[in-house]
């Protein structure tokens, strides 16, 4: 095959096109398949008494200041619904890869400290 | 010859032509394509085709929401569900006469409570005497957003077909650049009808959770008393002041009527020992701003049509009361879905800046009014 600098730039420009056309239809594709974290809403019941808490998931009926069936442990009081709220939930493997960005973080920080350090030894 | 009939094994400078022969072919039928309008139609279509996707995700919202409130009225043991469904889903409400600017906010006053309290009459009438009373204003809550959801997809379906039957392509393409837009509010009304349905809280129940964490933590001298519809205060004491908290009556889903409230206490007490009127309510955050976070303000936090805050101000404006506002900062699809565990420590933080404010503008011996503005939906008192 006997191709000249001008039919390469040609093609490099053809392939370049195909390549921009299949990424715009992955990365769109992508974003369409982006999933919300799941949520569940729960319920926290304190004792008026003693400031003890728990929070439980939300059931039906609940509202904000309702007397439940629930007692307090230490005090043996009805506790109260002191908030309803929704919150993410966050997988074990989510907990996971947040631990280890975070040590990973704290080793980068360290090692940066340490070569501060010995920066300020040679300047000494 | 042979160059000609197959580039790929001829002269590199053959391929080069052949290919720069097929673009400059191809852009000049799109260039007659531009001229003729051929382009155009074929934008056009495709624009339809996207907007009709989405319309069709519109109708299942509107649909199901519908069925959620037979479903919860026929549990009920509501009668003639389906006339109720077909008088809430087309409900509409005429704005007053503005060329004349006399008595607007009376005017309006009085269309809005008519809509809500035929509305609520439409709902308890079906119900009958089993009617609980957080539960009519729970269905009716699910009613409006049934008939929002049946509005915003009869509007964009009138004007896709407007475009189309005229062949207005910038009509269409107006509307196909707006539709995310519409689609955010369609989607947090149809996630609103979720919540609302089984009694969650939402983030507008921010300034009523204020008046509840108030109303709790302050030792109560009087109250809770119902001191206009849906609407309660209760007076309490701090740092030897009195402390008038004003909220909706919960845990049913409804906004009460605050200015009317504020109002009738201010008149009903010795106007020049109110020392200051603080309002506290949802407000929505610009985007990049946190969730929950607060802001200190003047004049009366308030998201209503009119009615109710220009009560305030005018009573306020009568007795120089000055008027202090703090907002609990959250989005659009924040305000009208579950509220968030952000939103719930935003409302403990306006509760304290609130306690600050009191000591910092008043005196010992004052009297102070504190609203708590929004939908009380799973917040009592």
């Amino acid at each position: 095959m006997n191709l000249d600098l001008y039919t390469l730039y040609m093609l490099s420009m053809v392939i370049l096109s195909i390549a921009m056309v299949v990424y715009m239809v992955f990365a769109t594709l992508g974003s369409r398949g982006k999933r919300e974290p799941e949520k569940k809403v729960v319920t926290v019941l304190r004792c008026p008494r003693c400031g003890y808490t728990k929070t439980r998931d939300f059931r039906e009926g609940d509202y904000v200041g309702k007397v439940v069936d629930e007692v307090c442990p230490k005090c043996g009081i009805s506790l109260v619904v002191d908030a309803i709220y929704e919150e993410s939930i966050t997988s074990l493997n989510q907990v996971l890869r947040n631990k280890r960005k975070q040590e990973g973080a704290r080793k980068t920080s360290s090692q940066l400290k340490g070569l501060t350090r010995i920066c300020c030894a040679l300047r000494r | 010859m042979a160059n000609a009939t197959s580039p790929w094994f001829g002269g590199g400078s053959d391929l080069a032509t052949w290919i720069i022969a097929i673009s400059i072919l191809i852009s000049t039928i799109l260039s007659i394509f531009a001229f003729l309008g051929v382009a155009q139609g074929f934008q056009l279509r495709i624009w339809k085709a996207q907007i009709e996707s989405k319309l069709r995700i519109l109708e299942s919202y509107r649909d199901e929401v519908r069925d959620e409130v037979r479903k919860r009225l026929e549990k009920l043991g509501a009668r003639n569900v389906e006339e109720v469904l077909s008088t809430a889903l087309d409900y509409f409400v005429i704005s007053p006469v503005s060329i004349e600017p006399t008595d607007i906010i009376k005017r309006l006053e009085r269309v809005l409570r008519t809509e809500e309290e035929r509305l609520e009459a439409l709902v308890a009438r079906s119900l009958g005497s089993r009617a609980d009373e957080v539960v009519i204003k729970n269905a009716v809550t699910l009613l409006a957003i049934a008939n929002a959801l049946n509005i915003l997809y009869k509007y964009i379906r009138h004007i896709l077909l407007t475009g189309i039957k005229t062949r207005n392509a910038l009509l269409v393409a107006q509307l196909w650049m707006l539709l995310p837009f519409y689609m955010r509010i369609a989607k947090a009304y149809y996630d609103a009808s979720k919540v609302i349905a089984k009694g969650i809280p939402i983030g507008d129940a921010a300034g009523p959770l204020a008046a509840y964490k108030l109303m709790r933590m302050l030792p109560r001298i009087e109250g809770p008393i119902e001191i206009t519809k849906d609407t309660i205060y209760s007076i309490h004491e701090y740092e030897n002041r009195r402390i008038i908290v004003v909220k909706a009556k919960g845990p049913g889903s409804t906004v009460g009527r605050p200015g009317e409230a504020v109002e009738k206490i201010v008149e009903t007490l010795s106007p020049s020992s109110i020392a200051s009127i603080i309002t506290i309510d949802a407000a929505l955050k610009m985007e990049g701003e946190p969730t929950g976070s607060i802001a200190e303000g003047t004049g009366v936090a308030m998201g209503d049509p009119g009615p109710e805050k220009i009560r305030i101000e005018r009573i306020a404006v009568r007795h120089k009361i000055p008027l202090y506002a703090i907002a609990i900062k959250m989005g659009l699809e924040e305000a009208i879905t579950a509220i968030k565990k952000e939103i719930v420590e935003g409302v403990e933080k306006a509760v304290e800046h609130a306690k600050r404010l009191i000591i910092e503008e008043t005196r010992p011996g004052d009297t102070i009014i504190v609203v708590g503005v929004g939908n009380t939906l799973g917040v009592a008192q």
